[in-house]
């Protein structure tokens, strides 16, 4: 846990930790670390945690900020820096747990090397939080399989499914009163979410769908004279 | 379906400039909010520069539609053309990165949504969000493109309480950084009643889903939604810039609805 050490001359005055949240300094009562000397700035200087580091940056204060004896508008923080606003002195401290990961690990991903992370996540299907047997996975294929009334089994691989009778309909179904577009399926960060156009009935589990429905895995959808089932596969 | 907006940006209560862009059209149907960074100015540069070429091609595209060479089968032609015109939005700031050394390393986040006959296109880049709200339930439509989102999609037992690895604002996607960019894009069917937010993560990074989700059900015209949610994330601290814009998804019924809202 890396802290802050509030200084005054040799007198420390009070210790901070890093919780991983931002932090200002400065003289108005809502900063973090409150420095009530009228050298200092209403809002003076604000650390951000960066990947494994902290990143200090003067919030365009009057008087400075001032690192070791130099002064800074924005920079990485090390062990034992000693930041200078107005007449005191906040030292930053990391514990030896933190300085040895960071001796262990090298640079961390700042802005520069954002390409990596961009490519690495191109390559990968979204996969929101949480293990939810809804959600948008990239192993698992999500398709529609007709128990009654239909083709053959559907893959789900665009982003916007058409159910219906229609030309525009990628999975066709059959019935005199079935509409061009009777439902659509959008696949999102959230899931795969079911929505029906309102020009014929659709059911899900045996019960009418109202405004939309996120599926999940062995639901049974109903339209017209069709029944179909949404699972993973693979 | 007719759509009804409003949009708004704030400094906030910490910075300088306001580095935020948004850009509203109901009669095109599309809506863009872009957050820019780089130093003097640059930000303001990438995020103006992003919401005017978005906004120009998708013009030209709406007017007279043209079919997008595609090799992505999985997307429709408008789906794919948001696609394309944020590809092209990211050269146009790249190259006026590369010719002005002031402008060395901007780049902006750029989240899109256009609305297309029948469906609704969402695309984003960066941590600028996109939400729905519909009936009783706010969803995002949008991933954050930042390490810690990143993180926690790699591996999603982590619990952020366990590591100091906060990696909230560090961007692993961004328009105008490298040569090329691409942005997730998804397509639904926006339902009459339907109210999409697009925000900038001065809004996000200070309220909840669920206090978005409430300041929305407060109700009121959307130009008082809008404000009511920048006012509510400068009280709590105002660190960033705030952009939210707003839309809301009405039949073309000459109803009491229209009579409401539709006679401004």
């Amino acid at each position: 846990m890396a802290l802050l050490t509030l200084q005054f001359k040799d007198l420390a005055l009070k210790e901070f930790e890093l919780t991983g949240q931002s932090m200002t300094m400065g003289r108005e009562p809502d900063n973090d670390i409150i420095v009530e000397n009228l050298l200092v700035s209403g809002y003076h200087a604000r650390i951000d945690p960066a990947g494994r580091e902290y990143i200090l940056t003067d919030l365009q204060s009057k008087n400075g900020t001032f690192v070791n004896g130099e002064r800074v508008t924005s920079t990485k923080l090390k062990d034992g820096d000693q930041i200078l606003v107005g007449k005191h002195t906040i030292v930053f401290t990391l514990s030896p747990e933190e300085i040895q990961e960071d001796q262990k690990l090298t640079e961390p991903t700042m802005f520069i090397e954002v390409a990596q992370g961009a490519s690495e996540s191109e390559a990968q299907e979204p996969t929101p939080a949480g293990l939810d047997s809804t959600a948008v996975s990239a192993e698992r294929r999500a398709v529609l399989s007709f128990l009654v009334g239909g083709g053959d089994e559907y893959e789900i691989k665009k982003k916007l499914v058409k159910l219906g009778k229609g030309e525009e309909a990628d999975v066709h179904i059959g019935g005199f009163f079935t509409p061009k577009v009777a439902a659509t399926i959008s696949r999102r960060p959230t899931g795969y979410h079911l929505t029906p156009t309102g020009r014929a009935k659709v059911k899900v589990n045996d019960a009418q769908v109202g405004g939309s429905h996120r599926l999940r895995e062995f639901d049974t959808i109903e339209i017209g004279p069709a029944k179909l089932q949404f699972y993973y596969k693979g | 379906m007719k759509t009804f907006s409003a949009g708004h940006t704030d400094v906030g209560r910490k910075r300088v400039n306001n580095e935020d862009s948004f850009y509203i059209d109901d009669q095109v149907g599309l809506y863009i909010v872009a957050d820019g960074m780089g130093g003097h100015r640059a930000g303001e540069v990438a995020s103006s520069t992003v919401v005017s070429s978005v906004k120009d091609y998708m013009e030209a595209f709406h007017t007279s539609p043209v079919a997008q060479e595609t090799d992505e089968s999985n997307m429709s032609p408008a789906a794919t053309a948001v696609c394309h015109i944020i590809e092209l939005a990211n050269r146009v700031v790249y190259q006026l990165s590369q010719d002005q050394g002031s402008y060395k390393g901007m780049g902006s986040t750029a989240a899109v949504a256009y609305l297309h006959g029948d469906t609704l296109i969402t695309a984003n880049v960066g941590d600028s969000r996109i939400y729905l709200i519909r009936e009783e339930s706010i969803e995002q439509l949008t991933q954050d493109h930042t390490l810690l989102a990143e993180h926690i999609r790699k591996n999603p037992k982590w619990d952020p309480n366990t590591a100091s690895i906060p990696m909230k604002h560090i961007l692993v996607r961004a328009v105008g950084i490298h040569e090329t960019v691409e942005a997730d894009v998804y397509e639904m069917q926006p339902l009459p009643g339907d109210l999409i937010i697009l925000c900038s993560d001065g809004l996000t990074d200070m309220l909840s889903d669920d206090e978005i989700h409430q300041a929305v059900l407060e109700g009121g015209e959307l130009e008082e939604i809008c404000s009511r949610l920048i006012d509510m994330a400068n009280e709590r601290g105002g660190l960033d810039n705030v952009t939210a814009v707003v839309f809301f998804l009405q039949k073309e019924e000459k109803g009491l609805l229209h009579k409401l809202f539709g006679s401004k």
